[in-house]
């Protein structure tokens, strides 16, 4: 094999890498860029074991199951819920659809989950923490567990991207 | 010239012991000199020093590595999102940019280069974590793990870099059983096929053994795992296993009829017998074949899903595969041993379609005892002692199975324990004799 063609091979498979690399965040870049900007009510999953590894395990009012969950079972499906903001300036579940919904009215937001034992999940729940806030940021959040909030961003796909977290006063964003 | 020289240290040894057998009058001054050159021995010197150099170059480049490392982690926190993401693709092109000029385009340090380039590949799979943790991304680690996989792959294909193809599959195995964290019902149907979409052309590309038994070992844990995975339990396993068997058994049997091919068989063979028995072994337990059939409808065989379509898929490539290595036999032993262990290892594919538990079992125990038959005339015909152990292997725990399985009586088990015993030692002194009389003939 002759140099050149080496070489196109070789650069040919760093940027199949490169774009593996960029398409890891690509949704998440999108609707930080486009999202619209929406408050969500953070419940605690477990407030003694907050912290795994190196991040905060978060629990989303708008992640507990509907009433009726016979419709959708714990095995991994794709959810489409519509969510409307309610007078706190909260957005919560408007109706959980295994189908996508052929409208939103401008009022509502759509964003994809999927199902699974705990509940949906959205791709969210992970909060990166820095090592030496960490402890800090647990103490808060068991002082604020009535009180906590996340900001994320949802693209017009239903894509979510979590922003920062609102604990009470304070605010966290890394 | 051939083209691998053995290890430095017997040159090192044969050049101190050339000049004492000449001496001795064994080998002419000329056969010094052939040897000499044949090995390569006055290379020796320079050849230390390179090694002395690259080994120096190894250390210094390690210790620069951890201290921009523990420069970079100090500051972390204070660094801003881009500049990170900047800073680790650097990291990674660099690693590979470095690592391709030495092995290919300067050409002088190649082992060198070659392990840059393995770090860039280590390097992209820190940096779909980091990334990932930058965007606070919650995933599947399946995914992850597939994705650095496939990344290793692309440049293991692109340089014939088999320690990069080795690392892909390693990956992968980590994949199938990342996921059973995550969530106890996802998986991905198409692993398996991917996976052999991805690993066997290589292995035809490179000849690369190190990629063949670990792609082997991938597909035999995937296939009962993944099939497992989406429902039907015990019965999914088995069918996975058995698949597994029949597939790598027929591949080794067709790839044995070329000269250049040849060197898949053992391998594949040897999986095959491991999976296979794996089946088998499952189904020779009556509580196991009980718990069978309650699973029967969930299975990727009875219920239609993506799962049916690769085992469909995976069966008829065994059969095709098993047809075509029909067309030109050796002797008529070896033919006949492949037509009948082919013929074990089908049915052990076929198995789960019997109905009754106890047909299941009965005909399972029946099975393993045509395999360790087989593997025995298998180790007589080809007079290789590990065939020979593993059908002992075998058949040991097939006994101690039955014996541990049924209530018999204490004085039944010390019968049997000590007819086993001794038939191990007979079976393993008669089998030495045999080699013996073979080799001095």
């Amino acid at each position: 094999m002759t140099k050149t063609k080496t070489t196109f091979l070789f650069l040919a498979a760093v940027i199949v890498q490169l774009a593996i690399l960029a398409l890891v965040p690509a949704k998440q870049i999108y609707a930080r860029a486009t999202g619209r900007l929406i408050t969500l009510k953070v419940v605690p999953v477990d407030p003694y074991n907050i912290l795994s590894g190196h991040y905060m395990t978060l629990g989303y009012k708008i992640a507990q199951m509907p009433s009726d969950p016979r419709q959708l079972d714990g095995r991994q499906i794709p959810v489409y819920v519509v969510l409307k903001e309610d007078p706190n300036k909260l957005w919560v579940v408007d109706s959980v659809n295994k189908q996508k919904p052929s409208s939103i009215p401008p009022d509502k937001l759509l964003i994809r989950g999927r199902t699974s034992y705990r509940g949906i999940e959205y791709g969210i729940e992970a909060f990166f923490v820095p090592e030496d806030k960490r402890e800090k940021i647990a103490a808060d959040f068991r002082a604020n567990q009535n009180n906590a909030r996340a900001e994320i961003k949802v693209d017009r796909f239903g894509n979510p991207a979590l922003i920062k977290l609102l604990l009470g006063d304070n605010t966290y964003e890394y | 010239m051939a083209d691998k020289l053995p290890s430095a240290r017997f040159r090192r040894q044969l050049k101190e012991q050339l000049p004492l057998l000449q001496s001795e009058g064994l080998i002419s001054p000329q056969q010094t000199q052939a040897l000499s050159d044949r090995y390569r021995l006055t290379a020796l010197g320079s050849e230390a020093t390179n090694t002395l150099l690259m080994t120096i170059y190894t250390i210094g480049s390690v210790l620069i590595g951890i201290g921009v490392i523990s420069f970079v982690a100090a500051h972390w926190n204070d660094i801003g999102r881009d500049t990170k993401i900047i800073m680790l693709v650097s990291a990674m092109l660099a690693a590979h940019i470095a690592g391709f000029c030495l092995w290919r385009l300067h050409g002088g340090y190649p082992k060198l280069g070659h392990t840059l380039v393995l770090l860039g590949t280590l390097i992209f799979g820190a940096n779909i974590g980091l990334i990932a943790q930058i965007f606070h991304i919650s995933g599947n680690p399946e995914n992850a793990f597939m994705a650095w996989s496939l990344g290793a792959v692309v440049i293991a294909y692109a340089l014939r870099s088999v320690p990069n193809a080795v690392l892909a599959v390693v990956l992968a195995i980590i994949a199938v059983f990342a996921g059973a964290s995550h969530s106890p019902h996802y998986t991905h149907a198409w692993f398996p096929l991917a996976a052999i979409i991805l690993f066997v052309p290589f292995i035809y590309y490179t000849k690369s053994r190190w990629t063949l038994c670990s792609a082997l070992l991938l597909l035999t844990l995937a296939l009962p795992y993944t099939f497992a995975r989406k429902g039907g339990g015990e019965f999914s396993t088995v069918s996975g296993a058995s698949l597994a068997g029949v597939l790598f058994f027929a591949w080794g049997t067709l790839s044995r009829q070329k000269e250049r091919w040849s060197f898949i068989s053992p391998p594949a063979w040897t999986f095959g017998v491991i999976a296979a028995s794996f089946a088998l072994y499952l189904c020779s337990f009556f509580d196991f074949c009980r718990n069978l059939l309650p699973h029967w409808q969930m299975s990727p065989f009875t219920s239609f899903s993506t799962f049916s379509v690769v085992a469909v898929i995976l069966l008829i490539a065994a059969a095709a595969l098993w047809l075509f290595s029909l067309t030109k036999t050796g002797t008529i032993i070896v033919f006949l041993l492949q037509a009948a262990t082919a013929l074990t290892l089908i049915l052990a594919a076929a198995l789960p379609w019997f109905v009754q538990p106890y047909t299941i079992a009965f005909s399972a125990n029946l099975l393993l005892i045509l395999l360790i038959i087989l593997l025995f005339c298998a180790a007589f015909a080809c007079e290789d002692r590990r065939v020979f152990w593993a059908a002992v292997l075998l058949a040991a725990l097939l006994i101690l199975g039955r014996t541990i399985e049924y209530e018999t009586e204490l004085l039944i088990k010390a019968v049997i324990f000590t007819a086993c015993g001794v038939g191990i030692i007979v079976a393993g002194v008669l089998f030495e004799r045999f080699l013996k009389s073979r080799r001095a003939v």
